[in-house]
């Protein structure tokens, strides 16, 4: 009886180990398809399930040849350290083709996506003109970005603007809009479709499109065995009409679809504006990066500034007597302690506009981030200003009494500078994990380094950018270990 | 009979339902030297802590400088405390501060000395318990007992009116003992107030002015040296004394070891010394 419970434990935990990652069984072959969750309605999670347009295709694809069908959820950032690895076969998921056709092994554009502008209803703004001296989101890494910042004369336009957020998806972009801390969204057709399916009556969409693209499949670079058979399968759906019904189904009875049955029905996938070559430039990196560099130590420092006195305060808070002031620092600590830093940062940020209806103010982008960080950061430095205060001896307390001292001279001669001694090395851990952390800035839009090295690296198709941001922070962090070790040194004059 | 300098009446003190002090009731006079002896836990530690309210006092009152400390406010409470000198078991020296620093840290804030006031006196102090060359120091650079002497000059220089000592050789190894021994005798000699509670029955013997039985709560006998020592007791203090004696004992080989190896020598004559010391004490 024991020996089969553990058999059969053995076994759950077996499969579950190697489930994903086992070869699959004898001559059945399998299509792992990389796509981004966040995407609706190409593809997202509902309920328990990955759904969506793509993924739909997708498993057709995979019943008629036969295969076994994956959808791999992954992160947008790393999807070509994802498909250069082999552990996804390709990414189908609105992948644009547009400024990236020489990325990747592409099938035919099977959808043509414009790039819109999503307003409020109520809004002002009726033609891309007047976007002029406004706010404009866009979701990090997309064609429609690099049109509006980079080249082209979709530059032009982009340079009306008052200023361009980059968000890190296109929900965050609409909570932006929501909050009144942008204007308009410059975003996907279909997405911004379904965002008007699903939110009737606040949102409408520019007559106006910024710019044209098409959507393809994407492949490893020279991988035309795998694109060819999916091709060919994809054109049978579309000469039996499965297609359209799929495509019915997820876009209000419309067909989207732009493949045609036969390849000479194909359409062009490359407009002129974007098929401008598009070269790593190294100086526009480092500059990019030391600008990014900046912001994260701007983050760094005034963290910093407001954490440390604020652990203190919140020390003394969490170490009173009375349980009026101790019981709520307490579950003050343990919240921010217990959820993620991402989170709070959401929370900071639009907590004044969903919970009270205050318009955000362009500024507060930053504010909020310090103000979360900070907050974050001290109630980690309270709980080890804590540890330091209790571990020095109660003699030293007794002698200070003894001579008199009152509890303020007390607490600033004698217990303060002993404890400083004390906490320096845990304080010098969370000062590097900030460091670090300055990254998830960019949960708010702000662009420090890590997220201009992630707009670069998905720009250029290259890893690049990563791994001189890696090596920026390992420089920025070998600092401040240097600065902390010549502060502890100073203070061991006395053990 | 001299000036009283704290008048303690009806002390108690608990610690949650354990009453640790059951009403105690004597004068310190200004020029004594109180010495409190008797078991562990008979409350010798406690009583002088409540002296100058390390630990508040649960009933009763102790009158100095005309007021009853135990009632009064905080701001009274830490004058007052100025106003005495507490030497711990630990030495509680200020591990962040130098010798230095650590002497004049309270005179310069309590009493307002301005620093160069404050140094000069500290200095004077430590040449009188021979440490003038470790003002620069930091107390881990020191000895144990070289500490309870800095510990004492700290106290000093606070000029109390009353010093009160807690186990101050209890921490120390046997060797250091005698040169904390020695500043307190000197001290005694200079006509300061002290309490002291100690385990040393040579010093209460030798310096005491008044020594003080407590055990269970109470002063349970008082006295003369000469009362506590040289006469035959009953009960309890009878028991406490014959335990002791031993130690009594222990420490006279151990000042006659130490006059012996203050030269590099050995001679017969101090062998000899020796041997008929060990041979009394085993009758």
């Amino acid at each position: 009886m024991v020996e089969r419970m553990k058999q059969l434990v053995l076994s759950a935990l077996a499969a579950f180990l190697f489930a994903g990652c086992g070869q699959p069984s004898e001559g059945v072959k399998r299509l792992t398809v990389g796509f981004d969750a966040d995407f609706p309605p190409y593809g997202f999670k509902q309920g328990d399930e990955f759904v969506g347009f793509d993924l739909d295709l997708a498993k057709e694809v995979c019943v008629r040849r036969g295969w076994t069908f994956v959808a791999n959820p992954i992160n947008w950032d790393a999807k070509d350290m994802e498909l250069g690895s082999g552990a996804i076969d390709c990414i189908w998921n609105g992948f644009t083709i547009n400024g990236r056709e020489e990325a990747y092994t592409w099938s035919p554009p099977y959808i043509d996506n414009s790039q819109v502008v999503l307003v409020k209803v109520a809004s002002s703004i009726r033609t891309l003109a007047d976007l002029k001296g406004r706010t404009v989101a866009v979701q990090t890494d997309t064609p429609v970005e690099k049109a509006l910042k980079e080249g082209g004369e979709k530059a032009a336009l982009g340079a009306t603007f008052k200023g361009i957020v980059v968000t890190p998806n296109y929900n965050n972009a609409v909570m932006e809009l929501d909050a009144g801390a942008v204007d308009a969204i410059a975003m996907d057709m279909g997405v911004a479709l379904k965002k008007l399916a699903d939110c009737p009556g606040q949102f409408r969409i520019l007559d106006e499109a910024v710019m044209h693209e098409f959507y393809g499949i994407g492949f490893k670079k020279g991988n035309v065995a795998l694109r060819d058979q999916v091709t060919e399968t994809l054109r049978e759906m579309v000469a039996d009409g499965t297609a359209a019904k799929i495509s019915a189904k997820w876009f209000e009875g419309a067909n989207v679809l732009v493949l045609a049955a036969t390849p000479d029905g194909d359409a062009s996938s490359t407009p002129a504006e974007n098929a401008l070559a598009n070269p790593l430039d190294y100086g526009k990196l480092f500059a990019g990066l030391f600008r990014g560099l900046g912001v994260s130590i701007a983050i760094f420092v005034l963290t910093l500034l407001f954490a440390l006195p604020l652990g203190l305060v919140i020390c003394f808070g969490r170490m009173s007597a009375h349980a009026v002031v101790s019981a709520p620092v307490k579950a003050f600590i343990s919240v921010m302690r217990g959820t993620p830093l991402m989170l709070q940062l959401f929370f900071v940020y639009f907590g004044p506009w969903y919970v009270f209806h205050i318009q955000l103010a362009p500024c507060y982008r930053i504010i909020a981030v310090i103000i979360a960080f900070a907050l974050n950061y001290a109630a980690y430095f309270a709980e080890i200003y804590r540890a330091g205060l209790e571990g020095i001896e109660r003699g030293q307390h007794e002698a200070a009494s003894a001579l008199g001292l009152g509890p303020v001279e007390t607490f600033l001669r004698i217990v303060f500078p002993q404890m400083v001694k004390r906490v320096l090395p845990p304080v010098t851990n969370e000062v590097i994990t900030l460091v670090k952390d300055t990254s998830l800035a960019f949960a708010l839009s702000v662009t420090e380094m890590f997220t201009v090295a992630k707009m670069a690296a998905g720009a250029h198709t290259t890893m690049v950018p990563f791994i001189v941001a890696g090596v920026f922070y390992y420089v920025f962090n070998a600092l401040v270990a240097k600065v902390m070790e010549l502060v502890e040194r100073r203070l061991s004059y006395y053990s | 009979m001299s000036e009283v300098l704290l008048k303690i009446e009806n002390l108690k003190k608990s610690f949650g339902k354990l009453e640790v002090l059951k009403g105690l009731t004597t004068d310190i006079c200004k020029g004594e030297v109180v010495v409190m002896i008797g078991p562990s836990g008979g409350g010798k530690s406690t009583f002088l802590r409540c002296m100058n309210l390390l630990e508040q006092p649960t009933k009763g009152s102790i009158v100095f400088d005309g007021i009853d400390i135990v009632a009064a406010d905080e701001k009274t409470k830490n004058r007052v405390r100025s106003e005495m000198g507490m030497v711990f078991q630990h030495f509680n020296l200020f591990p962040h501060l130098t010798i230095l620093d650590n002497i004049t840290l309270a005179p310069r804030l309590v009493r307002g000395v301005a620093r160069a006031e404050a140094e000069k006196e500290a200095l004077e102090l430590l040449a009188r318990v021979g440490l003038a060359d470790k003002a620069k120091a930091y107390p881990q650079q020191l000895s144990g007992g070289q500490k309870q002497r800095v510990a004492i000059v700290r106290s000093l220089a606070m000029h109390p009116q009353v010093m009160l000592f807690d186990e101050p050789t209890s921490a120390l190894d046997p060797e250091m003992v005698g040169e904390v021994l020695d500043v307190m005798k000197d001290l005694a000699k200079n006509g300061m107030t002290m309490v002291v509670v100690t385990h040393e029955m040579r010093f209460a013997r030798d310096v005491a002015t008044r020594v003080l039985f407590l055990e269970g709560g109470y002063i349970s006998a008082q006295g003369t040296p000469q009362e506590i020592f040289e006469q035959k007791h009953d009960g309890r203090l009878g028991e406490f004394l014959g335990k002791v004696a031993g130690v009594g004992f222990r420490e006279k080989v151990r000042d006659e070891l130490r006059d012996i190896l203050a030269d590099d020598t050995v001679t017969a004559e101090e062998v000899e010394r020796i041997r008929k010391l060990l041979k009394e004490g085993r009758q």
